[in-house]
């Protein structure tokens, strides 16, 4: 027997939308959420030492296009597997904005800990990984020291990454195909 | 790692083609343990060995490889130059009274990753030498073309063509080994007259016929800077003809002032798109770009049927990455999409509406991907079906992070889209409604420029002027390159 179906109404501009309609046909919320959460600047946030740039001529993995990654997050013994086949963002789901980090740290207390809903980005390019924030509220640093908005960063197996104040241990693994 | 028996084929066990994706292979295990499992209604340990078996060597990609290779080199195998994947944002929904939706996307993917050979081309130039390309864009123009002849080989095939009222064939088609007369017709190019597109583009039908190559890639490319009058439909039905046969056309927009609904239909129609060229210094890198696509491609005259249940409606279909567009399906629910390139995929976005009351495990469409092998002119052919299984408590779960950011972004153009019809059809409320939100969703997703040049026409619809040509142009063709994550 069919339910009877119910018109989705859009939070944000009151539009009626077909029952699965993911995105608002008038204003484009995602629809399936609730609002978005702002960023909060931390209070008395440690500056840190500020990095250079790093474009990696270090020593680094580089065998086929696109390296796996195990993130663990530290707070919360938390572990993730990323491809860098594509690039991952990192931050906090904002489905209401089309907001859909691969690294998502909300499960992590990513609002508590600082993090922007488009914190930071990894990606690889030719056989290294880098990161880059994305001139996030409360910052990136890599193994303690802050990094510089919108400049790339290379970094290693074993290093930490830190977005706000949640920090991530990165190892790569082998045996891509 | 089990050990491989390359004479048994585990894609039958599983119920999937050779050339099935990681997810497709991932889910008919899924789907199929289920049913053999031994505490299940239907349960058949035989059948469920096997399902484990042939799960245990495609389900790791180091094993599914070798297994792969030994197939083929048994001869038991032939990999086709491209794959087909689709995937829905759920397989599962409850029967309803009303209609309601599914999104699917239809992937398209290169299977080589080295190019092996060099494409043929048979290319024709379309140059438009009206008045207003005096200067800096006749200048770039020719450049371009210079840069162009560069890269062909003696064996590709080359013509030039100007128009204005009238077309001139300033180079017939001819193989490409004759450079420097090529350079000096180039040279000679001086622009007067009107914009008659029909008049220029027919002459490089001409052209393109006469070493019309089913073993090459045919394309024309036509730049205008302007507008034309009256000949719209013939160009129309032209492009469409040109798209029947497998050859492409590109269209460059040069400047603000030229027509972006006709340019784009005509590209569109032999599954191309236009190109807007704000700045004349860009000719060169895109034309070289396009070229150098061309010497890539791995297969033409794709054509992406999409054929729906009864009960079902296809309420669009995009195309979403490498870049956003459009695509009308004909009387027959096909289109031309054009090819892919070497190492390279592209992906559809289709929008379903469904009317189902009824439960059952139902096929909701069926999607069909002709095309032909560039280098052996074989025709390739796939097809992959959209099933929804009609339940009375569904199992939704989230699509995946990938495709929230296609259909996304995909929203976001959608949008702007819409926007600019209502705009063309009167409706000045609804279009600055839509500019703005399209304005605040590209925000949020960090495209800040756009997101200001949304702002600007939305706000001048509202105080009653016009939007500008240079804003409208640069608002579509700026969604349409929303960096999408690769498909």
């Amino acid at each position: 027997m069919a339910q009877k179906s119910t018109k989705v109404i859009c939070p944000s501009c009151g539009a009626d939308n077909l029952p699965g309609t993911l995105f608002c046909v008038q204003c484009g919320t995602y629809l399936p959420s609730g609002g978005p959460l702002r960023t909060e600047p931390l209070p008395d946030h440690d500056e840190g030492y500020q990095a250079r740039p790093r474009v990696g001529d270090e020593g680094q993995q580089s065998t086929s296009q696109s390296i796996r990654l195990e993130v663990e997050v530290q707070e919360t013994g938390r572990k993730e597997i990323l491809s860098t086949e594509r690039e991952i963002l990192v931050g906090r789901i904002d489905a209401a904005h089309g907001i859909f980090p691969e690294l998502d740290m909300t499960p992590d207390g990513g609002l508590e800990h600082g993090v922007s809903r488009r914190h930071a980005r990894i990606y690889a390019r030719e056989g290294m990984c880098f990161v880059e924030d994305l001139d996030s509220t409360n910052g990136s640093f890599l193994n303690e020291e802050r990094v510089t908005p919108y400049l790339p960063y290379a970094f290693r197996n074993g290093d930490r990454l830190t977005f706000g104040t949640l920090q991530v241990l990165v190892r790569f693994l082998s045996g891509d195909a | 790692m089990a050990d491989i028996d390359a004479t048994q084929d585990y894609y039958a066990h599983l119920g999937v083609t050779a050339d099935a994706s990681a997810y497709e292979i991932r889910s008919a295990y899924h789907s199929l343990a289920r049913r053999y499992l031994p505490d299940s209604a239907t349960s058949d340990m035989a059948r469920f060995r096997m399902v484990q078996d042939a799960w245990g060597i495609l389900g790791d990609p180091v094993s599914r490889q070798a297994y792969d290779k030994q197939r083929t080199e048994l001869g038991l195998q032939v990999r086709a130059p491209i794959s087909l994947e689709v995937q829905q944002n759920t397989m599962e929904l409850a029967p309803l009274k009303g209609e309601q939706m599914l999104y699917a996307t239809v992937g398209l993917q290169s299977n080589s990753t080295t190019a092996q050979h060099r494409r043929i081309l048979n290319v024709v130039l379309v140059i438009d030498r009206s008045t207003s390309m005096l200067g800096g864009r006749m200048r770039q123009v020719k450049l371009a073309a210079n840069d162009m002849l560069e890269m062909l080989q003696p064996s590709d095939f080359i013509s030039l063509i100007t128009y204005s009222d009238r077309a001139e064939v300033v180079a017939p088609s001819m193989q490409a080994s004759n450079i420097l007369s090529l350079k000096s017709a180039i040279a000679s190019i001086t622009p007067s007259g009107g914009t008659e597109i029909y008049q220029g583009l027919a002459a490089g039908v001409a052209q393109i016929f006469t070493n019309y190559n089913k073993d090459a890639v045919n394309h024309i490319i036509l730049m205008t800077d302007g507008r034309t009058y009256g000949d719209e439909l013939l160009a129309l039905a032209t492009a469409k003809q040109l798209g029947e046969h497998g050859i492409g056309l590109t269209t460059f927009g040069i400047g603000d002032d030229w027509n972006d609904r006709f340019l784009d239909e005509m590209a569109n129609l032999t599954g191309r798109s236009a190109v807007y060229i704000s700045n004349p210094g860009m000719v060169r890198e895109v034309l070289r770009d396009q070229v150098q696509e061309m010497t890539r491609l791995v297969v033409k005259s794709t054509r992406l049927t999409i054929k729906v249940a009864p009960y079902v409606r296809i309420q669009h279909v995009y195309r979403a990455s490498p870049h956003m567009q459009t695509v009308n399906l004909d009387q027959d629910s096909s289109a031309y999409v054009g090819g892919v390139g070497i190492g390279e995929s592209t992906v559809f976005a289709v929008e379903f509406i469904i009317k189902q009351t009824k439960v059952g495990d139902r096929r909701i469409a069926r999607i069909d991907l002709i095309a032909e092998d560039v280098l052996s002119s074989k025709p390739v052919s796939m097809h992959k079906d959209v099933r929804i299984l009609f339940t009375e408590n569904p199992i939704v779960a989230q699509p995946s992070i990938w495709m929230l950011n296609i259909l996304s972004r995909l929203n976001v153009y959608q949008l702007q889209e819409n926007a600019w019809r209502a705009y063309e059809s009167g409706d000045k409320i609804a279009a600055t409604q839509m500019l703005q939100s399209a304005a605040t969703r590209l925000f949020d997703l960090g495209f800040e420029h756009l997101s200001e040049a949304a702002m600007l026409e939305a706000d001048r619809l509202a105080k009653g002027s016009d939007p500008t040509e240079k804003g409208r142009k640069e608002i579509r063709y700026g969604t349409r390159a929303l960096e999408v994550p690769g498909g």
